[in-house]
C-alpha cells in the first residue's frame, strides 16, 4: 500500500506551488528589470542602484513575511491548545514553527547574501533588524527543541505553548524594528499602501509572496499530517508496552496470585 | 568570496538556497509520513491518501 500525507486538496496546493515556482522564476530572474547597476559595475553615466542583486528581493522579502505569519498562527495554534487543550491546535502550532524556522532560516541566508554587495557586511549586529531576527529564529529553534523534550506529551506541549507565545511579541518587534530604531536595514517597502517599487518588479515580488503563501498552507498541510501520525505511533506504542506488560505479569503469576519480584504490582 | 564575483552568483545562490530548504522539507516530510504510515494499522491512517486515489 502506497500510504502518503497527500489528498487531493495537497495535490492541487502542490500543483499551484509549482506553477508559481515556474512565474517567480520567470518574473524574478528574466521579465523584471535590474535595478541600475551596482556600484562595483556602474561606469560614467549609468544610474547606480542594486543591478542584479534586487533579485534577491524576491525570495527574500515573502519568506520573512510569510515566517512571520507562521509564527502568527503558531501563536495562535498555543493559545488555543492552553485554552482548549486541543491536540489539533499542538499540532498546528508545531507544524507552524518548523515552516516559519526554515523560512526564517533563508530569510537569513538570503539577507547575509544580498547585505554584503549592498552594505559592504555579511551582518551586523548593530542593526535592530538583523539582531531582533537573529534572536526570533534562535528562538524557534529553542521551541522546536522543546517538542523534542522526553517528557509526557500533555506537559511537553504545555511547555511548548508558552515558549511560543513568545514568539508574538518577538516578531513585532523584529517586524517594527526599521519603524521603531535606525538601521541599516531598509523601512517598509510594501507594507504600506503606497509601495516603494512598481511594474515587473512590483508583480515579481507579488508572485513571490502568493507562492510562498501556497507553499507555506501546502507544506503545513503536510508536517501537520506527519506530526498527528507520530503522535499515533507514540500511542500505538504505548498501548502495545501496557499490553505487553500485562501480559508479562499475567503470565509470570504463580498458581497462588501472589506478585513476582519486581513484576509492577 | 563567494558573492564578490558577480550578483548572479549571489542571486543564485539565493534561489537554489531557499528553493533547496523547502524541497528538502517537502522531500523529507514525504518520507516520514511514508514511515510512519507503515506502522499504523490501516483504520488509523486518518490522513492517508493511497496510490489507488490518484
Amino acid at each position: 500500500m502506497n500510504a502518503t500525507t497527500a489528498s487531493k486538496g495537497t495535490r492541487v496546493l502542490g500543483a499551484l506551488a509549482l506553477v508559481g515556482l515556474a512565474l517567480l522564476l520567470l518574473y524574478g530572474l528574466v521579465l523584471s528589470p535590474a535595478d541600475g547597476v551596482s556600484v562595483a559595475q556602474a561606469t560614467d553615466g549609468q544610474r547606480v542602484g542594486q543591478g542584479d542583486y534586487v533579485r534577491i528581493m524576491y525570495v527574500h522579502v515573502p519568506t520573512a513575511i510569510i515566517a512571520f505569519l507562521a509564527f502568527f498562527v503558531t501563536v495562535a495554534g498555543s493559545v488555543a491548545y492552553l485554552v482548549r487543550r486541543s491536540e489539533w491546535w499542538d499540532v498546528l502550532a508545531h507544524a507552524s514553527a518548523e515552516l516559519g524556522a526554515v523560512l526564517l532560516f533563508a530569510t537569513l541566508v538570503t539577507g547575509a547574501l544580498w547585505g554584503e554587495p549592498t552594505w559592504g557586511t555579511y551582518w551586523e549586529w548593530q542593526d535592530a533588524r538583523l539582531t531582533t531576527t537573529a534572536i526570533l529564529f534562535f528562538l524557534v529553534l529553542g521551541y522546536l527543541a522543546v517538542r523534542r523534550l522526553p517528557l509526557e506529551r500533555d506537559r511537553r506541549s504545555r511547555i511548548a505553548a508558552a515558549v511560543g507565545l513568545l514568539l508574538g511579541p518577538t516578531t513585532i518587534v523584529c517586524h517594527y524594528a526599521t519603524t521603531w530604531w535606525r538601521t541599516l536595514h531598509q523601512g517598509p517597502t510594501i507594507s504600506r499602501l503606497d509601495p516603494q517599487i512598481e511594474g515587473e518588479m512590483l508583480l515579481a515580488l507579488m508572485i513571490g509572496m502568493a507562492t510562498f503563501l501556497v507553499l507555506y498552507v501546502w507544506l503545513t498541510l503536510h508536517r501537520f499530517r506527519v506530526l498527528w501520525l507520530e503522535n499515533r505511533v507514540e500511542d500505538l506504542g504505548l498501548d502495545r508496552a501496557l499490553a505487553e506488560r500485562r501480559a508479562e505479569a499475567g503470565g509470570a503469576a504463580p498458581a497462588g496470585g501472589a506478585t513476582p519480584s519486581g513484576a509492577p504490582s | 568570496m563567494i558573492v564578490a564575483s558577480t550578483p548572479w552568483v549571489s542571486v543564485g545562490v539565493c534561489y537554489a538556497l531557499v528553493f533547496g530548504s523547502v524541497g528538502l522539507l517537502a522531500w523529507r516530510s514525504r518520507q516520514r509520513g511514508r514511515r510512519l504510515a507503515e506502522q499504523l494499522p490501516e483504520d488509523q491512517r486518518r490522513w492517508m491518501g493511497t496510490s489507488s486515489e490518484t
